[in-house]
């Protein structure tokens, strides 16, 4: 979706008529990225669902007071993780259950006929799981949301400098998970 | 070694799997959940000012009990300004409930309470469009409030 048609959805959703109209296109748009990002920081498809409808429910209350200052999917992005730290703190044993998760996934994988591949996939997850808060977040938005660091600091409210030394330790650790594993 | 070329024997696939027709039904549920979460805001809103005028009521009319030597009159009409303020609060609050559209909750609700001696026909149009539980719920404030003037005027 570019800037115009952003901002016309924006226009959309100021405009009491076309509320509904423009939230349903805005949702359509970016549910599936965004689903993503809040499904890779807290595993559970239930709490990813939860804060997907929590982070649009807050779209819905606040387009008001969106002004345009950044891009729509900063923003969003902004107000998903913002929900995702929320959850981290309101549940403080959601790590051990986001690990139990990914564990028994990919217990069924290696019970199956699936390929290494899979299996790869999950150690990788278990990985970044593994990593401080700040640095999982950083890890995900840029590697698999493929965001710039300068998208990325409006979203988390940091300089490049700290997000690219964030990411890079993450790499390292995760490099060094992957080897302890082999 | 460079970012680009970092995992790459991993891809950038998830290993997470989303339910079936998961995508399909999530728009229209969140907007409807949004919708509903709007609703109860703005009824929690009118709650609110419902009790806040009433708390400010009582406590005008404690402040003036408890004051020396405030001439009666002035108390009685500022009780009675509050009590056209509060009206105006359970008019707006039934104007909600029914659904009814912004520009009308402004006609029935005037921006500036005008503080006029009311009539006691007014008074007896308005508890005749009260439901039982508003009634039952007015009558008990004005049972416990003991600064309401009950005698004919």
């Amino acid at each position: 979706m570019n800037e115009a048609d952003e901002a016309h959805i924006f226009s959309m959703m100021k405009d009491p008529r076309l509320r509904d109209k423009g939230f349903l296109q805005l949702m359509d748009a970016y549910k599936e990225p965004i689903y993503s990002h809040i499904r890779r920081l807290v595993v559970s498809h239930e709490d990813a669902e939860d804060i997907l409808q929590e982070t649009f429910i807050n779209v819905y209350r606040f387009a008001d007071s969106f002004k345009g200052e950044s891009r729509v999917f900063t923003w969003l992005y902004r107000i998903a993780t913002n929900e995702c730290t929320k959850h981290f703190r309101r549940n403080k044993k959601w790590i051990n259950n986001a690990v139990k998760i990914t564990g028994e996934m990919a217990g069924e994988v290696s019970g199956n006929d699936s390929d290494n591949s899979d299996l790869i996939l999950f150690k990788f997850q278990s990985a970044i799981l593994r990593l401080p808060e700040k640095q999982r977040i950083v890890f995900n938005l840029r590697y698999y949301d493929e965001l710039s660091y300068e998208d990325i600091g409006q979203i988390l409210n940091s300089s490049v400098n700290t997000l690219k030394t964030n990411y890079h330790y993450a790499s390292e650790k995760i490099k060094q998970y992957l080897i302890e594993q082999a | 070694m460079k970012e680009e070329t970092e995992f790459q024997e991993i891809g950038k696939n998830t290993p997470y799997k989303v339910p079936d027709g998961f995508f399909e039904k999530i728009s229209e549920k969140t907007l409807r959940k949004a919708k509903q979460r709007e609703q109860n805001r703005r009824k929690m809103l009118i709650t609110l000012r419902t009790f806040a005028v009433a708390a400010s009521l009582s406590a005008i009319a404690l402040l003036a009990y408890f004051m020396p030597g405030t001439e009666e009159p002035v108390i009685k009409q500022m009780v009675q300004n509050k009590q056209t303020e509060v009206k105006d609060t359970i008019r707006l609050t039934e104007a909600i409930t029914k659904k009814i559209t912004i520009a009308e909750i402004k006609k029935v609700a005037p921006v500036k309470t005008t503080y006029k001696e009311t009539k006691p026909e007014e008074i007896t149009d308005v508890l005749s469009e009260m439901s039982d539980d508003e009634l039952l719920q007015l009558a008990a404030m004005y049972k416990s409030d003991l600064f309401i003037d009950e005698s004919p005027q």
